[in-house]
């Protein structure tokens, strides 16, 4: 994407086991300062599987706990904006 | 690097110090070469008839700081006068993973079962709580 960013998906090495191959993707997020060091983030993304008769589908990958995180500061936040809208209401009336 | 004849100033090289900007962007090859696949997905472990692959999230940062001066005797009259001159830096990183989801694949079919960290999602919950009564209570107090 350019030398500041870069955010690419990835296919894993496929892995064949009975009558199904699995290939794992990941995305990767790169961010660079350059000459003053850097940050990576990569993350399971999802799986694709074929079957033997030609058959494909996409299983993603749920981060359970990140959705839960986010769902908490989520809330968190609804109520300190709901908060501060309601005093601003009180003070006006 | 720095050249200045009239001063008589060395540069790094002749200083005896290594090139900084090459040892960052050798240390800054090997910390991106981090970012593939493999570091986000395990060894596939195989048992009978059964192939499990876990998958973790992987989150890794990395700087560097360095920097050189130079400098003439205080007080020095004469421009030729040798001068002194050093160089320092520093760095630091770290890498941080987490287990998201395990991918199983059978004769049944290919699933995948996520990997809940109950710890973290207490903490988070708690936190949230207390921040909601405290808002709570000065809402009530307020009025």
């Amino acid at each position: 994407m350019s030398e500041f960013m870069n955010v690419e998906i990835q296919a894993g090495e496929s892995v064949s086991i009975g009558e199904h191959t699995v290939t794992p993707f990941a995305q990767s997020v790169q961010i660079r300062f350059p000459g003053m060091g850097g940050f990576i983030w990569n993350r399971p993304v999802s799986v694709l599987v074929q079957n033997k008769d030609g058959e494909e589908e996409v299983l993603p990958i749920i981060d359970v706990t990140r959705q839960a995180l986010f769902g908490f500061i989520g809330l968190g936040l609804f109520m300190f904006a709901l908060t501060w809208i309601l005093k601003r209401i009180s003070r006006k009336t | 690097m720095t050249e200045d004849k009239d001063l008589n100033i060395k540069n790094d090289e002749e200083m005896g110090f290594d090139d900084p900007a090459k040892t960052i962007q050798e240390t800054m090859d090997t910390f991106l070469s981090a970012a593939n696949v493999e570091a986000v997905y395990g060894e596939p472990i195989e048992k009978d008839d059964t192939l499990i692959i876990p998958s973790a999230e992987v989150l890794s940062f990395a700087g560097f700081g360095l920097g050189t001066g130079y400098g003439i005797e205080a007080g020095s009259e004469e421009e030729d006068k040798s001068v002194g001159g050093g160089g320092g830096g520093g760095g630091g990183g770290r890498v941080l993973s987490r287990p998201v989801a395990v991918i199983i694949a059978s004769p049944d079919g290919v699933r995948v079962e996520p990997i809940v960290d109950p710890t973290k999602i207490a903490l988070a919950f708690f936190t949230t709580l207390g921040f909601m009564v405290g808002m709570i209570a000065r809402m009530k107090r307020g009025k």
